[in-house]
């Protein structure tokens, strides 16, 4: 195989998977924003709070970050769903008050107000809310889509040339 | 509010795009446009390589004019790893002329090796260009998204 077909090859596949992570942390944040800017037409329902804590982790470089694991169950239209999901795109993070606040909202709470997707009934929330990590996953996938196509154009439009071939290319008289 | 913030974005992009033109932009136009450009023989007038940088000068000449340049490579990468230098001073010594291509139409644009000596400084510009713009949209444009995480937890209705 010629060496810039070589390098072509592999600055696709290499820059492919930053295009991929992108796109996947991109798609992750754009369907938390889609199911919330829908969510006006979801509907109220009462969910008993089966159980509630609020969850530390620690990292190997000591960075801590915090979440509320919830678990609640509810009846809509005579069927019984068990959720989990306290807001659009919740995610464990470093905000400590912002967790705590969640947790003290609830620890001692028996029946909450959720709001139910009408047509997906399995689909529900406490709060109606975005949390803040959907705009930075969003935009965290946007970078890695833009470095991943503009290195993937960059090696491609460039040629990598051997120094070998930059040596032959000049012709010195005596 | 937003129109202000759009309209610093945009101004304060230009230097990046400035930079695109000069490191990314140019090089690719120039190595396109110089397959057809002329070849001359120009007199070296000076060769020296120190510590990988190299320096190469010479002068040819144009109608009336002499021109001198110095441009070994499109891009502007001067140092270079110690068997490559070691390759062009093997090449250049005892070499009186090299032979430079020569745009027609500016003869002050010449080049002796119509290529870029590697693309590092093209990868390293296109990674700040892209962070520079992601962090200044971040922050002129980011603001109108923030979403206050206090409206999340005022949302939150307990029944018992």
């Amino acid at each position: 195989m010629e060496f810039m077909t070589q390098v072509a090859l592999i600055s696709i596949l290499f820059f492919s998977l930053f295009i991929l992570i992108g796109l996947y942390a991109y798609r992750w944040g754009s369907r938390e924003r889609r199911k919330w800017r829908g969510s006006n037409t979801w509907v109220k329902a009462a969910a008993t709070l089966r159980s509630v804590s609020l969850k530390d982790k620690t990292d190997s470089d000591l960075h801590t970050t915090h979440s509320v694991e919830v678990l609640y169950q509810y009846e809509f239209q005579s069927a019984v769903y068990e959720s989990a999901t306290i807001c659009f795109a919740y995610t464990p993070s470093g905000s400590l008050d912002f967790h705590s606040k969640i947790y003290n909202t609830l620890k001692d709470a028996k029946e909450i107000e959720i709001w139910v997707n009408p047509s997906k009934p399995n689909e529900s929330v406490i709060a109606r809310g975005l949390a803040p990590s959907s705009n930075f996953v969003s935009r965290f996938g946007m970078v890695f889509i833009l470095v991943g196509l503009m290195m993937m154009i960059i090696f491609l439009l460039f040629e990598v040339p051997h120094d070998s071939s930059l040596i032959d290319q000049i012709q010195t008289f005596k | 509010m937003s129109f202000l913030r759009w309209s610093a974005f945009v101004v304060l992009s230009l230097p990046m795009i400035y930079m695109f033109y000069k490191t990314i932009a140019r090089p690719y136009i120039q190595i396109q446009s110089s397959a057809e450009w002329p070849a001359v023989t120009a007199s070296i007038t000076k060769f020296s390589a120190y510590k990988g940088e190299v320096n190469l000068e010479y002068a040819f000449v144009d109608g009336a004019d002499t021109i001198r340049g110095n441009s070994l490579f499109f891009g502007a990468r001067t140092k270079f790893d110690q068997d490559f230098v070691k390759e062009l001073e093997e090449l250049f010594s005892g070499a009186s002329k090299v032979r430079v291509f020569v745009n027609p139409f500016d003869p002050q644009e010449n080049v002796v090796v119509r290529e870029l000596a590697g693309i590092k400084s093209v990868v390293i510009a296109a990674l700040f260009i892209t962070m520079v713009e992601f962090f200044m949209f971040m922050l002129l444009i980011g603001l109108d998204l923030k979403h206050d995480p206090k409206e999340i937890v005022d949302e939150i209705v307990v029944l018992n």
